[in-house]
């Protein structure tokens, strides 16, 4: 069962994605509302993929983003800014607009997953 | 005067001979002219000066009489009064009198006249003293012109005009002046008439001289001779007067000349004023404004620009204005600014927006206009260049592009959240109409959060009308079965946001089946705060009583989830539920400020 991070300051949403992924097979680990509690919840084999919100409340997840990278796991961000632009080492990857088209997010997760 | 001849000399070692040699010389070498003259004006005899004085020689002047060389006006009184002499009314006479010199000139004399009479007394010949005054009277007459000159330009000076005199101690230093003239001018001037001051000292009639300092300059010109003049202010009551004074030595004192310059004084005043309000303008309205030739030189700055960079005026009036501390900070900034003089040197009006550097290094952002202004011949003498401070609008206008993607975000984040709603109040819902009855009570539970944090300060709201907003619309009887109590409180948008939704799920529960589900529940609500080190947190306690017994519910809903979980996941508060059979109890404590 693949194992997704998700990080997501807003309760109501953070638990909405939860249902949604669990319904769809999944294992959801968090949810964490920050960076911090992001980072704790990172650890060798027991996260396959991450859901990361750009913005929590005014800062954003690229630190996590960051480290997801280079650790080689794959990552989905969601976002209610649509014009957001990523730079640097963040450019090129996945954006999902909010509110969230699910089963097209659980796609991208399921392919990103699929070695697993 | 005698008519006899003079004594003999009792000298008797002088001969005759000699003697009368001698009254010959005296008569020859005499420096006045003497002449014997005939009863009836022929000259009998004259010495070498009569001769001089008239310009005939000798022998000429003997063939004619005195009537012949003598001014007409003048030969009536002459011979009358020879007339009178030869009738023996009397012996003597004396007048001054002219005659025409041989050149043709007029030379004047006293003429004192005596006579030698026969002894019937009929006269025999009259001894004529001549003494020329010609150069004298040239001189009084000249006087004279000057005197009537110097009137008549002081009756008619428009100025006023004033001479005094000094009055000097007995250590010869001045101690006051007297009047010695004053013209018209100054007498309507001072409105004193010239008889009230002439002879009068200055310090009775004028002391204000001296307080005011002008005695002073007075002393200093008569003793330097050096002239002095200024502009005085006289604050007169009802009509402040300025004056025009110059004061310059003559003799031992000085004349004064004053005039009402009041007039000119105020339209120069004016002048200035329109002047200083003009510049209050443009340094209050414009970041820099300057004036240039056309190939961009500065002629002119204003003070706000000099404020601006903290250069000096001086340092910069000369220079090309690219030169200006604050346009030289970039190569850049530079380059386009030379670029643009020479377009508006070819006549161009110029304007684009740049940053010019203030004396702190900060850059701002200024519309920058360069405008030519061309004469008759449509060739550009000047360039005036103007550069507004445009960081309010470039503040505003970041501020709107801030606002309208925070907006986006929000309102997409919104949309989420109601996504998550629906989706979860879909999921428990038995029927079309329950679901119809949770969604828009959640939805208007949102909506009530967004209204606070609308109407009160900006993303922040007061603890009990979020409570009432939330909680009221359930409460059966209004406030008779609710009880408040708590200090003022106000939450941050975080924690509104959150507690809103709780509160919403807390009152719907308590009306299906807690306290305000019966006639006689009550619900009462407590918060206090909490002081911490880094913050604040606030912690409120849900108390229902009087209700139906409670028991714990079976499973957990999407409602107890958000009561129990949301404050831990969002604000790392915390929530603890008590279902007492009694009533329902739950305590919640998060930070106040977030």
């Amino acid at each position: 069962m693949p194992k997704i991070l998700l990080v997501e300051d807003d309760f109501l949403i953070a638990y909405d994605v939860k249902v949604q992924l669990e319904d769809a097979g999944m294992e959801v680990v968090g949810p964490a509302s920050s960076n911090e509690d992001a980072d704790a919840l990172i650890q060798p084999g027991a996260v396959h993929a991450a859901v990361l919100d750009m913005d929590l409340g005014g800062v954003t997840s690229f630190p996590t983003a960051s480290r997801l990278k280079d650790l080689g796991i794959p990552f989905v961000f969601v976002t209610g800014n649509d014009q957001a632009e990523l730079k640097g080492s963040l450019a090129g990857s996945a954006v999902h607009t909010k509110p969230v088209h699910f089963p097209r997010l659980i796609d991208t997760l399921k392919n990103l997953t699929a070695s697993e | 005067m005698s008519t006899a001849e003079p004594e003999e000399p009792q000298d008797t070692s002088v001969t005759l001979a000699e003697r009368e040699a001698m009254f010959r010389n005296t008569f020859e070498h005499a420096s006045v002219g003497i002449a014997h003259v005939g009863p009836q004006g022929q000259w009998l005899n004259v010495n070498r000066r009569v001769s001089e004085i008239v310009g005939y020689p000798r022998e000429e002047l003997l063939k004619i009489s005195f009537q012949d060389i003598t001014h007409p006006d003048d030969l009536n009184l002459d011979v009358g009064l020879l007339n009178e002499v030869l009738e023996g009314k009397r012996d003597t006479y004396r007048i001054e009198k002219r005659y025409y010199h041989k050149s043709g000139r007029i030379v004047w004399v006293t003429l004192s006249v005596s006579c030698v009479r026969e002894p019937g007394g009929e006269v025999a010949y009259f001894i004529s003293i001549l003494q020329d005054i010609t150069e004298k009277k040239r001189i009084s007459r000249a006087l004279a012109d000057s005197e009537t000159r110097f009137r008549a330009v002081q009756e008619t000076n428009p100025d006023g005009f004033m001479i005094l005199r000094s009055l000097r101690a007995m250590s010869g230093e001045i101690e006051d002046f007297i009047w010695e003239f004053v013209n018209p001018a100054a007498e309507q001037l001072t409105a004193r008439t010239a008889k009230a001051l002439v002879g009068k000292r200055l310090s009775q009639e004028m002391p204000e001289a001296f307080t005011r300092g002008l005695f002073d300059v007075f002393c200093k010109t008569v003793e330097t001779g050096q002239p002095w003049q200024r502009e005085i202010y006289y604050p007169q009551d009802r009509e402040p007067r300025w004056f025009h004074f110059t004061v310059a030595r003559v003799g031992d004192g000085f004349a004064v000349s004053f005039q009402d310059v009041t007039a000119r004084k105020q339209a120069e005043l004016q002048l200035q004023a329109n002047q200083q309000r003009l510049r209050t303008i443009l340094d209050g309205v414009v970041s820099m404004i300057g004036l240039t030739t056309p190939s961009g030189t500065l002629l002119e700055i204003n003070e706000a620009s000099l404020r601006l960079t903290g250069a000096a005026s001086e340092d910069l009036i000369g220079q090309p204005m690219w030169e200006h501390p604050a346009w030289s900070h970039t190569p850049a900034m530079q380059d386009r600014l030379i670029s643009a003089f020479s377009k508006a040197k070819a006549g161009r009006r110029m304007r684009f927006d740049a940053e010019i550097r203030d004396s702190r290094s900060r850059l701002i952002p200024v519309d920058v206009q360069l405008a030519p202004i061309f004469d008759e011949a449509e060739q550009v003498t000047d360039i005036v260049l103007s550069a507004v401070d445009i960081s309010e609008r470039k503040r505003a206008e970041a501020h709107r592009e801030m606002l309208l993607g925070e907006l986006n975000h929000r309102v997409k984040n919104s949309l989420a959240t109601i996504q998550a709603i629906a989706a979860h109040t879909l999921r428990e819902a038995s029927t079309l109409e329950s679901f119809r009855q949770s969604f828009t009570g959640r939805l208007r539970a949102i909506a009530a959060s967004h209204d606070l944090l609308v109407s009160t300060t900006r993303d922040s709201a007061d603890i009990s009308r979020l409570i009432r907003d939330q909680v009221m619309g359930y409460a059966p009887a209004g406030e008779a079965r609710l009880e408040l109590t708590g200090p003022p409180l106000v939450l941050g948008p975080q924690g509104s946001h959150a507690f809103g939704l709780i509160l919403h799920e807390l009152a719907t529960n308590a009306s299906k089946y807690g306290a305000f589900s019966n006639d006689s529940g009550r619900l009462s609500i407590n918060w206090c705060v909490e002081e911490h080190e880094d913050e604040p947190d606030v912690i409120v306690d849900w108390i229902e009583s009087g209700g139906p017994p409670v028991t714990p519910p079976t499973r957990k809903g999407f409602g107890s989830v958000l009561i129990e979980q949301s404050l831990a996941h969002s604000l790392g508060g915390k929530a603890n539920l008590t279902f007492d059979p009694k009533g329902l109890k739950a305590q919640f404590r998060f930070p106040v400020r977030r």
